[in-house]
């Protein structure tokens, strides 16, 4: 069994709003099931983010939301 | 015309009536039903497009009642013992248009003598084997990713859905992080018809703080689907809010269970360990998750063997548990829990296993999987 891919969907504000366990020939052939824009995100590669639901993308990395505790 | 029943002393039937006895009376329904002592001597009949129960329980029905139960829906309607016991030699699932007799031994035992021989369908996806279970021979459909199932043969599928274990945060003494959820588990037979459905596996949820993320749920088109586990909390300030997972994180005495929103009433996992105060395990599909005690975290939740499904030549386990940090770590339940550590372990990919929590940095949930098999 390989290891899966995983890829964040993203909204007009580079939120993510869905995460799929998808390969990227798939999520090709399919593209009605995978509208929008997604990014290819990783659960243990060094200096990357697996992202989240409600994470940002930057550009370069997903960051997690900020939660203010006070 | 409809005959009265069951009949009353001193009423007159009229010759329509009579002859209209050969016809029994219909009990007619259109969601989740359970029986009653009025059915007896009816037909019931489910109508729903959705998949339905039929619950029998005990204490209602006496030695000798009998209840015709039909199918008419495009949904799978399924017997189901309540209280009482339900047994059968063919199948409990009734695909569209089938049905049988229920016939009660005493007022805690029935035989369901069924009219259709069970019929599993065919179908393409996912990755291809042949397994045997219990002398049984079937063609077994994994799916590690988003895929399709092909039904080129419409009929009853066994499904054992797993959704995405629950990630987890960072807390150290005296705010230990709990252990992320298990993935929810959903095992069901089903009425497919033939036409192409998406498999949607559920993607484990991402280490944050203050708290982790819910896993995803994994679904056969719109037909039915298994909860996320829940997200592990890390810090007193998060209360661990309820939310859709399968099983619930292991927390500072937060529990949480969310059944199943496509069969209801089922449940899909266990309850996260209570803190206390060093963090609670993740809830495992098999038990719930460990109490933290004063000295260590709780253990994730023990998740759920698939020999019995898959065949002891695919022996494998979902479902576990993250462990709680504490003291000392809790570790993660078997089937893919991750272990509590200054970074919590991730949830083994296609498990559905729960994070550990991380004093440090959390972990994330494994992602789920999804097992289709039929009879050849």
């Amino acid at each position: 069994m390989s290891a899966p891919q995983y890829f964040a969907q993203l909204n007009d504000d580079n939120i993510v709003i869905n995460v799929a366990v998808v390969t990227r020939l798939f999520m090709e052939e399919n593209p009605e099931r995978y509208p929008g824009t997604w990014i290819e995100t990783f659960v243990n590669l060094p200096n990357k983010t697996y992202a989240g639901i409600g994470y940002t993308w930057n550009g370069t990395d997903f960051v997690a939301p900020t939660v203010d505790n006070s | 015309m409809t005959t009265p029943f069951p009949f009353v002393a001193n009423t007159v039937l009229t010759a329509a009536q009579l002859n209209a006895i050969t016809t029994l009376p219909i009990s007619a329904q259109t969601a989740n039903y359970t029986l009653v002592v009025g059915d007896v001597g009816k037909r019931v009949q489910m109508t729903s497009a959705s998949n339905t129960t039929i619950t029998v329980n005990t204490g209602i029905f006496s030695q000798g009642d009998t209840i015709w139960i039909q199918n008419l829906g495009s949904g799978t309607c399924t017997i189901t013992s309540g209280t009482c016991t339900v047994s059968t030699a063919s199948s409990l699932a009734l695909a569209p248009y089938g049905g049988g007799t229920l016939i009660f031994q005493s007022s805690s035992a029935a035989t369901f003598f069924s009219q259709q021989a069970a019929t599993y369908g065919a179908a393409t996806g996912g990755t291809s084997s042949s397994i045997t279970v219990s002398s049984v021979n079937y063609t077994l459909l994994a799916f590690t990713s988003d895929a399709n199932l092909v039904v080129s043969k419409a009929g009853l599928f066994d499904v054992l859905l797993v959704a995405g274990g629950g990630g987890s945060s960072n807390g150290s003494s005296p705010n230990y992080s709990g252990g992320g959820g298990a993935g929810g588990v959903i095992q069901a037979t089903i009425y497919l018809a033939a036409a192409t459905y998406a498999v949607s596996l559920g993607a484990g949820g991402a280490a944050s703080s203050p708290t982790g993320g819910n896993g995803l749920g994994t679904q056969i088109g719109n037909v039915i689907g298994a909860a996320g586990g829940g997200r592990g909390p890390g810090a007193v300030t998060d209360a661990g809010a309820p939310n859709s997972g399968g099983s619930g994180a292991g927390a500072r005495g937060t529990t949480y269970l969310t059944g199943a929103p496509v069969i209801a009433g089922t449940s899909q996992g266990n309850a996260g360990g209570n803190g206390g105060p060093n963090a609670g395990g993740g809830g495992g599909q098999s038990a719930a998750g460990g109490v933290g005690t004063g000295v260590v975290g709780g253990n994730g939740g023990a998740g759920l063997s698939l020999s019995a499904f898959t065949g002891a030549t695919i022996v494998t386990s979902v479902g576990g548990g993250g462990g709680g940090t504490g003291v000392t770590n809790g570790t993660g339940g078997s089937g893919g829990g991750g272990n509590a550590g200054a970074t919590g372990a991730n949830g083994t990919a296609n498990t559905g296993g729960g994070a550990g929590g991380g004093t440090s940095t959390g972990g994330s949930g494994g992602s789920g999987v999804a097992y289709i098999r039929f009879k050849v």
